[in-house]
């Protein structure tokens, strides 16, 4: 179970934890409106409320062991609740998906100015961590013996767009269109010389490895329209 | 009993605020003096050489080339090195140069000065880089303490905890922590500036239509401003959130606040702290904290043709 | 013989400075000046900040 204290003399009184935290982890007391915690039992660990507050007097405790959420039968019953409150996927509209796009299409390219800009030619190993980090955010693969198997997981995960088998030692990703082509071509720079195109390669790099514990290395002999990458243990 | 740790002060380019903030620790001063000796600051003693020490107070940013011998030369001769205050961890206020270049700054105070009869950029100081940097640009910095200038409380924590070797217990809250005003909601629809009316000292900023940065400042001054009626204009620098989180920062966390208490909409004060750039990320808009988010449009933002400019 | 004293930096003063007093053949003192050595460029600064923070702003100059 998660811990959730507010510090005194901290709270303003804004009732945005109260009004943001998707469980009602929080109460407004009478009277002064100064939010107090009264289900602590409760909390997913989303930790909405300890951003939200304006004076940081949220702390949230021993969440990590809440996640992933879905593993466990009574979170995955709060996630319900709390999807089904909150009817977000249908409200979504083709205008909303444009904007959703290019929202991250600027993000993506603000990520990676910042990269070039700060890190040079260490983006290698960012991205190769962020795979092997984002691996621990997917534990079921871990469960899957061998690479057929983990490539089957992830299929069924990312079916958007992407294809992954087996030749020989080799996985092979066919991305057609890869989603970052478009973010790409956009800045006028040519897939698969891109700074993003590098560091998602090497991010599905960082995944695999972490998924079968063998360092891969990856090549990629088309880049364009469709993209095929091919991953080879070390 | 073991020796005094040996504290030695720099001064880059800052104010000295830094320095009188240590001064502010009063009868607290001869408590740390008890387990420090200073063995060199400027402002005190006539000390011109650089002299090895144990712990190494670095005030100002880096902006001429002499800050930045003096910055390699503190690094060399001391064993940890602290960033103390918002300039050598931020830029401090004169970060607000980013938008312009050096040449532009010299020509505004020197060469079309109005109130100033040389009209000749000097020569023979040290030459100015090309722009204001915080310390860790150029030396490795062991600990960060922005303030402007830091509160004495945490100067002392700091100072203890540095010489004793423990962890200082300093908070990681924000301003408003220590704001005592309440955050109330209004149905106030229009922003308005700091001289526009009169203001409730009971509640908070925010609430009453007037931008407000203490909840996206990390608190290392006590809110010593909303508490005389002066809104937080962010001297401190960025909140833990807006320096950990690359999807938060200052816009979007100040509005996703005022909006909630307001009727204000939220893309509103986004686009009035946009044109109020200049003042509001001042403190901090050298520091590469802003370069990792949609603020790395800063210089946009502050060189917008909308002269910014009062809302009523 | 001419000589020039030099007073680098100054302590004891708040910011930096350098002295330089030139003496000519005599000992007597030929020119004199008092160096300023650091820049924040405040004059361009604070052009475009919002008038109800020149208060906070401008006391940043000189904190002492
Ligand atoms: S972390 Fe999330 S679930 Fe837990 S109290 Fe905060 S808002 Fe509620
Ligand atoms: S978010 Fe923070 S300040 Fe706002 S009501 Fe909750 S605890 Fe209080
Ligand atoms: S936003 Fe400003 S006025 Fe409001 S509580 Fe925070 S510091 Fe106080």
């Amino acid at each position: 179970m998660a811990t959730v204290r507010i510090e005194e003399p901290g709270c303003r009184g804004c009732t945005l934890c109260a009004d943001l935290c998707p469980v009602a982890v929080f109460a407004l007391r009478e009277g002064d409106g100064i939010a107090t915690v009264v289900h602590a039992e409760r909390c997913i660990g989303c930790l909405s409320c300890a951003y939200a507050c304006p004076s940081g007097c949220i702390e949230v405790g021993d969440y990590l062991q809440l996640r992933p959420f879905h593993r466990i039968e009574g979170h995955a019953a709060l996630m319900r609740r709390f999807l089904q409150e909150q009817p977000l996927a249908d409200a979504l509209t083709p205008a909303d998906l444009e904007e959703a796009w290019s929202d991250v299409a600027a993000r993506l390219r603000a990520l990676a100015g910042t990269v070039t800009e700060t890190i040079g030619s260490g983006y290698r190993a960012i991205g190769r961590r962020a795979g092997a980090m984002a691996a621990a955010h997917l534990p079921e693969m871990y469960e899957e013996a061998g690479l057929e198997q983990v490539l089957g997981g992830l299929r069924e995960r990312f079916s958007y767009g992407f294809d992954f088998h087996l030749e020989g030692e080799a996985a092979v990703l066919d991305f057609r269109p890869c989603s970052l082509c478009k973010v790409v071509q956009s800045t006028g720079e040519t897939v698969g010389q891109a700074l993003l195109c590098h560091l998602f390669h090497e991010y599905w790099a960082g995944l695999l490895s972490a998924f079968v514990g063998t360092k891969y290395r990856y090549e990629v002999p088309v880049a364009g329209e469709s993209c095929r990458m091919e991953l080879r243990p070390a | 009993m073991s020796a005094k740790a040996r504290v030695s002060i720099e001064w880059l380019s800052g104010c000295s605020g830094c320095e009188l903030g240590i001064v502010d620790l009063h009868e607290k001063l001869l408590e740390v003096l008890d387990e420090i000796e200073l063995v060199r600051i400027p402002i005190l003693m006539d000390v011109k050489e650089y002299v090895a020490a144990d712990v190494g107070i670095l005030t100002g940013s880096i902006r001429t080339e002499h800050d930045r011998h003096a910055a390699r030369e503190m690094r060399r001769l001391c064993k940890s090195i602290l960033a103390f205050g918002t300039c050598p961890v931020y830029g401090g206020p004169h970060s607000s140069a980013y938008p312009h270049t050096t040449d532009e700054l010299l020509d505004g105070a020197y060469r079309s000065n109005a109130s100033t009869v040389t009209s000749e950029v000097p020569t023979d100081v040290p030459r100015l880089l090309a722009g204001n940097r915080p310390l860790d640009s150029e030396i490795e910095v062991d600990l960060y303490l922005p303030g402007c200038p830091p509160h004495p409380a945490f100067i002392f924590e700091a100072l203890m905890s540095l010489v004793r070797g423990r962890a200082p217990g300093i908070g990681r809250h924000s301003v408003c922590f220590r704001c005592e005003r309440k955050m109330v909601k209004t149905d106030r629809k229009t922003l308005r500036r700091a001289f526009e009316g009169e203001f409730d000292p009971e509640i908070c900023f925010l609430s009453q239509g007037c931008l407000c940065f203490g909840s996206v400042t990390l608190d290392r001054c006590l809110a010593p401003c909303t508490k005389v009626g002066v809104p937080c204009f962010s001297c401190g620098g960025p909140s833990e959130p807006v320096i950990l989180e690359p999807q938060k920062d200052v816009r979007s966390e100040v509005a996703l606040r005022m909006s909630h208490l307001t009727q204000i909409p939220e893309a509103e004060i986004v686009a009035e702290i946009e044109r109020q750039a200049k003042t509001h990320f001042a403190y901090a808009m050298a520091s590469p904290v802003f370069r990792q988010k949609p603020t790395f449009l800063l210089k946009k933002w502050t060189q917008s043709p909308t002269p910014a400019g009062g809302t009523a | 013989m001419s000589r020039t004293i030099a007073i680098d930096p100054v302590t004891r003063i708040e910011g930096h400075a350098r002295v330089e007093i030139e003496l000519d053949d005599a000992g007597k003192v030929r020119s004199s000046a008092f160096k300023v050595m650091d820049f924040r460029g405040f004059e361009t600064v604070l052009r475009g900040m919002q008038v109800e923070m020149m208060p906070t702003v401008t006391s940043r100059i000189c904190g002492t």
